[in-house]
């Protein structure tokens, strides 16, 4: 609904400015009635009325501008002139509209205006002979002569005169009637749009009166000339009824045509940059005035800064729009493409008001259009094809958009048929784009990226559809030539995701400064989650060193570290200073960081300030460098660079093992070392589970615990959360000690806890590479070394599953307190 | 191509075409960039804009200056980006259209003579013409890899 509401608003802002045009236009075309330049502008303007309002559902707006169109199209193409009659009647028009639109604009609706008589008018005066007819308004028409020769052009005309008001008559009344039945209907969805009720009876009245001019005009051709007077009347009357009714409404709302103004995006441009350095040189005052003791000047710089920050972030907005208004167009397309190509295809969309800067949208268009396309002629099957496959006919194509580290991510993701790297290897080897040596040593990963490559297409043949406009390379261009990146990531038979990684470089960002060695860095604050101050002793005392990987224990959960110094090469790797290198010898600190859903510990010397930056590209000599996502001026004139956290999270791979490995090949050097978590459960079995799937640490009290059915729960952070007992699960008997309190490992994802309990954490060690072993047991993934004892793997999903088998549903919500009800039933 | 802005870095004279030249800089500070090539210094805040500071000796594979002397940035504009070369002294502008023109002198060495156009022979001295594009395209992907 508020979708229509802005196409109306837009539509309406768009209709405004455009009859002031015609107005001149009209007039201008007066003088010089055959240029073609007026004409086809005029033409233009009514036409794109005409094809908005048909499509918004204004059926009366329709009407009116359709028969003032064709006589329009019949002046363009020189088959009649314009007159004076013609320029009254299409400006008679043109005022019908407006009061047409000022209707939609007050009540959404179009009112009960009747302009029968000057559709009627228009199609008169469509009419060749009428070329003669003297003036239809009696004004003009007082001297007899001029009556009679109107009556007789009027009889001349006869027939199809009557026809025509007759068909008029008939078309007002139909709409009339539709406009009843919408009008029904909507009250009959919205009852508590009481006003509507109103306007169902007024609509009913404009249906009695519609029969009238007919009734009028039908009757022998004297009175014929009557009907065109109360053209103008009837058009300017109701309106001047109506017009109370929007003033009572909206006194002090004001109208959409007063309160949006286009503005030339050039000139939105200046203004942003400019802000950015008025952001630049209010930092280099306040910075100055912290050296100085004025208050007064300093509370004007307060007001200044506050003013500053105002006057951008407003600015900031003007060019913010939801990526919407691109989707907006796909659902179309998806509908269109689909009947085509016989697919059968559900669009979902997910994160529709992520706002883009305009001019990011703009360049996102066509590869956001194409890689749709793409993934219904290339990914998603036919529905047979699905069939056999054992999928569901029906194909999703998701879009997803949502910040993420100071990027825009925009996905497209389907489950077809996937990418086959061997055929884009072959493919690619055919076109000459890599030789088969070179594409041995490829990882299928890379091998899949090579669609972005110019000249490649896997399309058989070229379709209508994917084989022109924009092609992948094409994508890639144009997402990078905005600063942006591409990755394709695609599961052969189960479907494909793009995605767009968009950065904010235009944008001035807020931005924590970190001091690290003596120099400082920027980190986006979107990245940012928290900050944790190393204090003298805490600070060994908190981080841990497993093999050189540290961890901190955050109240309960555990947060892999990255020494920045380390990782920028400052210092070699495993002297880091811990973050205690500030000039007062205090502790460090841990700048808490999000990347890719994961969270990890920066360890810095020294947490500065935090600033609105202005984001400086870098040159092309350091755009290969990831760590960095541009760079900043500080209010000393200074050049601070602006740390990217996937970045650093990847270099460090603190991410998932997944993820790293996607990252790139260069983390490949480095043997991977999954952390685990020791667990032991009775009977002195130890367990390991991987560390990126714990969670949190929790201790609780045994009484806590409570049964529901067979399953052992506890309330925890507001939820129930299920616990499973490890070494029940894993069938390790022993003495089952009675402890007073329970030692809980909680995985959480999304809503959705689930707790381990276990005898006791041990320790957090590293699995060596290559110690694994399989072993085929319910609940384990094998075993490992650590240190020297060979320790179980826990299947966590499956031992998840165990807990809580609707887990990984991840449209059901967590078991809240309300569901506790449910499984009560369930037990029974 | 008649007229080079000339510098000296270390015992040569160099020159680059005075169109590419977009002005003289002292500078200053540069902020370090950690990770990057060697022969990137820094980078240097020029009125509101960020460059990147190439250290011209490095590219060279000359030893770094032994410094009592602050080195001179020389703004460079190659397509469209303007990149500051780090030098040791500048010197005057050159017309060269009446010097003779030769190829790269084989007393240069290797490194050098690739990022050469040719050689002006000055009366004392040799102008050698540096290919700027030649200069600013160094690997760029290094750091990316390591």
């Amino acid at each position: 609904m508020e979708a229509i509401d802005e196409i109306v608003a837009e539509f309406l802002v768009e209709s405004h400015e455009n009859l002031d045009q015609l107005d001149t236009d009209l007039l201008a075309l007066e003088q010089d009635p055959t240029s073609r330049d007026l004409l086809g502008s005029v033409f233009r303007t009514i036409h794109t009325i005409k094809g908005t309002s048909g499509f918004l559902a204004f059926n009366k707006l329709e009407k009116l501008t359709h028969v003032g169109e064709n006589l329009l199209s019949r002046m363009r193409d020189g088959k009649i002139l314009l007159n004076e009659d013609r320029t009254s009647a299409l400006l008679a028009m043109v005022d019908a509209v407006r009061g047409l639109l000022s209707h939609i604009e007050a009540s959404g609706l179009e009112g009960d205006d009747d302009h029968t008589e000057l559709v009627a008018r228009l199609g008169q005066l469509l009419e060749d002979g009428a070329i003669e007819a003297p003036p239809l308004i009696p004004a003009q028409g007082s001297s007899p002569e001029a009556a009679t020769g109107a009556t007789e052009a009027v009889t001349g005309a006869g027939d199809s005169t009557e026809e025509v008001v007759h068909a008029a008559a008939q078309a007002a009344a139909a709409q009339a009637i539709e406009a009843a039945h919408e009008l029904a209907e909507a009250a009959k969805g919205h009852p508590e749009e009481i006003p509507a009720g109103a306007q169902v009876v007024s609509a009913e009245v404009s249906i009695t009166n519609v029969p009238e001019p007919p009734a009028a005009a039908a009757p022998p051709p004297p009175p014929a000339p009557t009907p065109p007077p109360p053209a103008e009347k009837p058009a300017e009357k109701p309106a001047a009824k109506a017009a109370p009714e929007p003033g009572e409404a909206g006194e002090t709302k004001r109208s959409v045509v007063e309160s949006s103004v286009r503005v030339d995006i050039g000139l939105l441009d200046t203004l942003m940059s400019m802000v950015g350095e008025l952001v630049l040189s209010r930092n280099a005052l306040v910075s100055e005035l912290d050296e100085q003791n004025d208050s007064a000047l300093a509370r004007s710089a307060q007001r200044l800064s506050l003013i500053t920050s105002e006057l951008q972030e407003q600015v900031m907005k003007t060019r913010m729009q939801p990526v919407d208004t691109v989707w907006s167009k796909l659902p179309r397309v998806v509908r269109d493409l689909s009947h085509q190509l016989s697919r059968n295809v559900r669009l979902e969309m997910e994160g529709r008001d992520t706002e883009l800067d305009r001019s990011v949208l703009e360049a996102i268009k066509d590869p956001m259009t194409h890689l749709v396309r793409n993934a219904i002629d290339h990914g998603i099957e036919t529905p047979e094809v699905r069939i056999g496959k054992g999928k569901n006919p029906e194909g999703v194509l998701m879009l997803r958009a949502y910040h993420e580290a100071g990027l825009v991510h925009l996905e497209i993701i389907d489950d077809g048929a996937g990418i086959d790297h061997n055929i884009v290897g072959n493919k690619a080897v055919e076109r000459g784009l890599v030789t088969q040596a070179q594409l041995e040593k490829m990882t299928s990963r890379e091998i899949t990226q090579m669609i972005f490559l110019p000249g490649f297409s896997t399309a058989a043949k070229v379709t209508n559809v994917s084989g022109r406009g924009v092609g992948m390379d094409v994508v890639k261009t144009r997402i990078e030539a905005i600063g942006g990146s591409v990755d394709v990531v695609s599961n052969l038979g189960a479907g494909s995701t793009f995605r767009l990684s968009i950065p904010l470089t235009l944008a001035i960002i807020p931005a924590l400064t970190i001091g690290c060695y003596g120099h400082r860095y920027a980190v986006p604050q979107v990245s940012v989650l928290e900050l944790v101050r190393l204090s003298g002793e805490h600070a060994r005392g908190g981080i841990e060193h497993i093999s050189g990987a540290p961890v901190y224990r955050l109240r309960g959960s555990l947060l892999p570290l990255v020494q920045l110094d380390e990782q920028l090469e400052l210092v070699s790797i495993g002297t880091s200073s811990g973050g205690g290198r500030n000039d007062d010898g205090r502790g460090g600190f841990i700048v808490v960081l999000q990347a890719e859903q994961h969270r990890f510990g920066l360890v810095v010397d020294d947490v500065l300030d935090t600033q609105e930056i202005v984001v400086k590209p870098l040159g092309r000599h350091l755009k290969a460098l990831p760590m960095y996502q541009g760079a900043t001026i500080h209010g000393d004139g200074s050049v601070v660079l602006i740390l990217d956290a996937t970045a650093i999270a990847r270099r460090a791979d603190v991410l998932s093992n997944q993820a790293a490995a996607a990252s790139s090949s260069v983390m490949e050097e480095t043997t991977p070392i999954d952390p685990v978590l020791v667990v032991e459960l009775s009977g002195g079995r130890r367990t390991a589970i991987p560390l990126d799937m714990v969670t949190r640490l929790e201790e609780i009290p045994n009484e806590t615990i409570e049964r529901v059915g067979g399953r052992e729960v506890v309330q925890y952070r507001g939820h129930i959360m299920p616990l499973v007992r490890l070494a029940n699960l894993l069938g390790a008997y022993g003495e089952e000690t009675d402890n007073a309190r329970v030692q809980l490992v909680v995985y959480t994802r999304g809503e959705r806890s689930v707790g381990f309990a276990v005898e006791r954490i041990m320790d957090i060690a590293t699995e060596r590479a290559g110690s694994r072993s399989d072993i085929d047991d319910h609940a384990l993934l094998g075993s490992i070394v650590v240190g020297d004892r060979v320790v179980e793997l826990l299947d966590v999903q499956a031992a998840v599953l165990a807990a809580d088998p609707a887990f990984y549903q991840d449209d059901a919500g967590a078991t809240t307190v309300q569901q506790l009800g449910d499984l009560y039933e369930e037990a029974l | 191509m008649t007229q080079l802005s000339t510098f000296h870095v270390g015992s040569y004279l160099f020159g680059v075409e005075v169109a590419l030249v977009q002005e003289v800089v002292r500078m200053q500070k540069f902020t370090p960039v950690p990770l990057a090539s060697a022969e990137v210094s820094g980078l240097i805040n020029l009125r509101g804009e960020v460059l990147t500071a190439i250290d011209v000796r490095a590219r060279l594979g000359l030893p770094p200056t032994t410094g009592e002397r602050a080195q001179v940035n020389v703004v460079v504009r190659v397509d469209d980006e303007p990149v500051s070369l780090l030098v040791d002294e500048i010197g005057g502008v050159v017309e060269v259209s009446q010097i003779p023109f030769e190829g790269t002198p084989s007393t240069v060495n290797a490194r050098v003579g690739s990022l050469l156009l040719g050689a002006y022979t000055l009366p004392d001295k040799l102008l050698l013409a540096l290919d700027a594009r030649a200069l600013l395209a160094f690997d760029e992907g290094r750091s990316a890899a390591a």
